[in-house]
């Protein structure tokens, strides 16, 4: 640490990040992972998501150098397995016990904020870049904090508090996240999620109104079923935008405003970049019976990857790997199983 | 041999561009790009090298830790045919790479998810249904009644002499039906399912007011009656439950990675299934009901009397309701053996 302050302030430099992968060559991946899955009932999908996740770390580039994801297969299926066996003696009570599962729900969320702790340090521990590991450190108060306790007050405020809600929980997991020993910092403000979701909604509003004029319009030139169909594609793709807007400025948020050390990140999604790709990815998914899952998760990973930039020095060459102790999967895919998606 | 691509040294971000040099003895050296420096790394065996998966970058991981990593994927591959005994090329990664291979899985995979779904779920599910208890299978769908009599039923207007005879001949045929679950005949009115009957898991049948109306004869309506002892005898709502839930056990192993939103393709079929699966139970019931009528009567052309009936009546209406309940006539195919008893 000493060493550091004596060398001379680094020249700034624009690392893009860049993704290789390939449509064509992920279908193939995709499918056979989803045939071993079937046949194998299930147990080979613990090697199909490590294969998947190997497939978009190892082909997401920063500095010249890929990411690695360092999950040993064997440790997912038994996480996968309990979750499993929990899932169907949950869904078996909930038909024939209806009470039990309702006596369950206290324990479940008493346990979740461990879950959530467990698995995304699961995750961190498993993503690396150059040799080096991420880190999330979680504190179960925290974590039951900003994940059980305050989204009450959502439902409170109608709503109101969400933004800024969704902004402590997203400052939390970053600032818990840390690379080679430095951690990672969020400088967000809770007016620029206020401003987003306002943009959000009204692009929605703005669709919206834009689909009632024009079933007004059809409305008396044409039949019923041509003017329900106008309404049903202005209402998905009024949900579409205002999703695609969320998710692009969320990003550019959480990007855009976190720093470790003295390096940042540029994150530049547009809501109507992204709403496009979704809106494409969508009717090509529908078109092509499921076929074109690999396709449309292709273009996401590389519109994402190619809308971010680590602006850092030239070499990036001071990380170092710390000890971290080896964990199981097992809470992961716990939450994993009943769907829990926590992430930055 | 050489292969191109970057060193990073044990547990720091420090990036080399570097290549390995494979000499034919085995012995693996690790010469730095820039500098031209060579240090011995071992022999090619010992490194860990992760299996290939399309042409996504790979590692190969030094004895102290040191990492190398590299996308001339397929020069690694023919050092490792070369260097390492175990001649496991990845299996999987050879699948991956014809198109032939991956046609013939995509193949596979429909014909598969076809076999559990339409043979493995309801079969095994009728197995478990007919081995539980009938305590046990009673109690699926407890309450079922108070809802149903919340949300469509009202109280029968039937006078009680009809009631009492229906009753009386429903006995006969319970006690003639000759299993473990002790069933039990209500009425009720419903103006907005109309003419129906319904078994419930625990027994009870239900017959509306409009049914009872709508027959011209009791022999229609025991008809009838023989037809919704065979879902209870069949332990049809058990087995829906315990079907629906396999179903759902199946998706989320087929969907496997939930976050990645994967293989909707494969998670269709089986959701198509849920109706058939029903068709299936509502043919299965005909047939008890067709033995039982031989056997004890009626004589079966009263169902399909009553059927013709059902099917004028709801004629033009939505069928969501009595899809659900499961009790309303198909088509002609289903009255035809009713009919060639006569």
């Amino acid at each position: 640490m000493e060493t550091r302050k004596l060398l001379p302030p680094r020249q700034e430099v624009h690392h893009h990040f860049e993704f290789t992968g390939k449509s064509g060559e992920f279908f193939r991946i995709w499918i056979v992972n989803t045939l071993l899955t079937v046949v194998t009932l299930g147990i080979y999908s613990a090697w199909a998501k490590v294969r998947t996740r190997r497939y978009f770390y190892g082909s997401t580039w920063v500095a010249g150098s890929s990411f690695n994801y360092l999950a040993d297969p064997i440790t997912i299926l038994k996480g996968r397995l309990i979750g499993m066996g929990l899932l169907l003696a949950f869904t078996l009570a909930n038909h024939f016990f209806p009470l039990v599962a309702f006596l369950l729900w206290p324990i479940i969320l008493v346990v979740l904020p461990f879950v959530i702790n467990k698995s995304l340090s699961f995750n961190a521990r498993v993503s690396a870049w150059r040799n080096v590991r991420f880190k999330f450190q979680g504190t179960y108060w925290k974590t039951c904090l900003y994940f059980i306790l305050l989204p009450v007050l959502t439902l409170l405020s109608l709503g109101l508090a969400f933004p800024w809600i969704f902004k402590k929980q997203k400052e939390y997991l970053v600032n818990h996240y840390s690379f080679g020993g430095e951690s990672f910092k969020a400088f967000f403000v809770a007016k620029a999620f206020y401003m987003m979701y306002i943009k959000a909604i009204a692009f929605f509003f703005l669709f919206s109104v834009v689909g009632a004029i024009a079933i007004f319009l059809t409305g008396f030139a044409v039949s019923d079923a041509i003017s329900n169909g106008v309404i049903w594609i202005f209402a998905s793709s009024a949900y579409l935008v205002l999703f695609a807007a969320i998710m692009a400025g969320t990003a550019n948020i959480i990007y855009g405003n976190t720093a470790i050390e003295q390096y940042r990140f540029e994150s530049r999604q547009k809501a109507s970049e992204l709403a496009f790709i979704y809106l494409t990815n969508i009717l090509a998914i529908i078109v092509t019976l499921g076929l074109a899952i690999p396709w449309a998760m292709i273009r996401l990973a590389q519109y994402r990857a190619e809308s971010t930039t680590l602006l850092a020095d030239e070499a990036l060459d001071h990380f170092t790997d710390q000890a971290q102790e080896e964990q199981s999967a097992i809470a992961e895919e716990v939450g994993e199983v009943f769907d829990l998606a926590v992430g930055v | 041999m050489r292969i191109r691509g970057q060193f990073y040294p044990v547990g720091s971000s420090r990036s080399q561009d570097s290549y390995l040099e494979v000499e034919d003895s085995g012995l693996v050296y690790l010469r730095c790009t820039m500098s031209g420096k060579s240090t011995p790394q071992g022999r090619f065996e010992d490194l860990g090298i992760s299996s290939r998966v399309g042409n996504s970058a790979r590692s190969l991981r030094f004895i102290d830790g040191g990492l190398f990593e590299s996308t001339e994927n397929d020069q690694i591959d023919k050092a490792l045919k070369q260097y390492q005994k175990s001649d496991r090329l990845s299996l999987i990664h050879s699948i991956e790479s014809r198109y032939s291979y991956v046609f013939a899985s995509a193949l596979l995979m429909v014909g598969f998810i076809w076999f559990l779904v339409a043979i493995v779920v309801p079969y095994s599910a009728q197995k478990v249904a007919m081995s539980l208890p009938a305590p046990l299978a009673m109690s699926v769908g407890q309450g079922t009644l108070d809802v149903l009599d919340q949300v469509f039923l009202e109280p029968s207007k039937l006078e009680k002499t009809i009631q009492d005879r229906l009753t009386v001949s429903f006995q006969a045929m319970a006690a003639q039906s000759d299993q473990e679950i002790p069933l039990k005949l209500i009425f009720r009115s419903s103006p907005e399912v109309g003419a129906n009957a319904f078994a419930l898991p625990d027994g009870t049948i239900i017959l509306t007011d409009e049914l009872v109306n709508l027959s011209e004869n009791d022999a229609q309506l025991e008809a009838v009656l023989t037809h919704e002892i065979g879902h209870v005898v069949g332990r049809h709502s058990l087995r829906r439950v315990l079907q629906q839930t396999g179903l759902s056990v199946l998706l989320i192993v087929v969907t496997g990675d939930i976050t990645s939103v994967a293989n909707l393709a494969a998670a269709l079929p089986a959701l198509l299934m849920e109706s058939s699966y029903s068709r299936d139970m509502e043919s299965e019931a005909d047939q008890f009901a067709l033995s039982f009528m031989k056997t004890h009567g009626p004589e079966p052309y009263h169902f399909a009397e009553i059927m013709r009936l059902l099917k004028s009546e709801h004629a033009g209406e939505s069928s969501d309701l009595s899809m659900f309940l499961s009790t309303h006539p198909d088509s002609d195919e289903r009255i035809n053996p009713f009919i060639a008893e006569h």
